[in-house]
């Protein structure tokens, strides 16, 4: 009976050991592993807020800049729409992706970009998904009549 | 006699008989004990992966991500001032020919977005202080349009023409796959981003507009 339960024990102590010994290989692999997936993963998700973010900013500071050269109503109003926009910009921290209110300030910016006041401009280039992602082409006569 | 000589031939069979079946079977234990230990060894490779790849992916995830959105945030900048201008362009009835101009360079800006990505992925050693500290001089090497250029910009028509001709190569280059493969990637990307932003600056100066509207571009 002593014997028995002695072998019995071996068995599973090697039983254990072989798999402790592949688990130990394994969990150092995956470590490395974890960490290539992931940032993989991360920059394409990084690179996609990167792109749409700077786009909305660098459309914002340039046409700051065109309306400013102009003066009155019409783009005194406009100016506020660009600067709030701006402003959204600049607080959103774009680059933390463990930020907790990333998809709804995202949205809070996209709808931002499509206020009413800037019916001025042609809707279609104000898209996000259209220009951050195709080159904005449009024949010249269905534009919207000048208002500069 | 004849009983005495047939005595010692029946033992021998049995005896091999019983060795062959005992190797067997210590054969047959020893070979099952070996599977069954190779499947343990592989089973707990297996879980050790799931598990290590579980605490590192977010983790890795966190690292590619603000990597992936610190750079190619640059690259949305000129896109979005390209739009702008685009927009521009379009409101105040400008010539096609210039419009055309616009599309050309937001395209070569996507391309070099594109190879920029491909670059970040295919590198797999964690980012080191000395490592950024490379990239954000590159990034601003790449950004910022230097003096000597700026004053180059102003000089006559037929020195920007020149200009051009010598520096759209390197544009068409980042349109090439093998852009993406060869190890002078790094080299070529940077006259190409210069070029977008040198075309863009002439493009802006063509358009009657000031060239403050660059001015985000420049603090890069």
């Amino acid at each position: 009976m002593a014997m028995e339960q002695d072998i019995f024990d071996a068995v599973v102590m090697a039983d254990e050991r072989f798999h402790g010994e592949g688990y130990q290989e394994g969990y150092e692999e995956g470590s490395s592993l974890g960490i290539v997936e992931g940032k993989q993963y991360g920059v394409l998700h990084g690179a996609k807020i990167g792109s749409e973010i700077g786009c909305y900013r660098g459309f914002a500071l340039a046409w700051k800049c065109l309306l400013h050269s102009g003066a009155g109503e019409k783009e005194s109003r406009k100016m506020k729409v660009v600067e709030a926009l701006i402003t959204l910009l600049q607080d959103f921290p774009y680059d933390d992706p463990t930020y907790e209110k990333l998809h709804e300030d995202l949205e809070r910016i996209r709808g931002k970009f499509r206020q009413d006041h800037w019916a001025a401009l042609p809707g279609c280039l104000l898209h996000p998904s259209i220009f951050c992602v195709l080159p904005i082409s449009l024949p010249e006569q269905k534009l919207a009549p000048q208002c500069f | 006699m004849s009983w005495f000589r047939a005595t010692p031939e029946i033992p021998s069979p049995g005896d091999q008989d019983v060795f062959d079946e005992e190797a067997d079977e210590s054969l047959l234990v020893q070979r099952e004990w070996q599977d069954h230990m190779r499947k343990r060894v592989q089973e707990g490779y297996r879980d050790g992966i799931d598990a290590g790849k579980a605490v590192t992916l977010q983790q890795g995830f966190n690292q590619g991500y603000k990597e992936g959105a610190d750079v190619i945030l640059n690259y949305g900048l000129l896109r979005g001032t390209l739009s702008a201008l685009l927009s521009w362009c379009h409101l105040h009835g400008n010539s096609s020919t210039l419009i055309g101009k616009i599309n050309n360079l937001l395209d070569a800006v996507g391309q070099c977005e594109e190879c920029v990505i491909k670059h970040l992925k295919s590198v797999t050693s964690p980012p080191h202080i000395t490592d950024l500290l490379d990239s954000i001089e590159d990034l601003d090497l790449c950004h910022v349009v230097p003096p000597e250029k700026a004053v180059e910009a102003r000089g006559d028509t037929s020195a920007d023409i020149s200009t051009d001709a010598d520096r759209s190569p390197n544009g068409m280059d980042c349109s090439h796959p093998e852009c993406c493969r060869t190890q002078e990637h790094a080299h070529l990307e940077k006259p190409s981003l210069t070029w977008i932003l040198e075309q863009t600056s002439n493009l802006v100066k063509q358009l009657g507009i000031s060239v403050d509207i660059l001015q985000h571009l420049r603090q890069l």
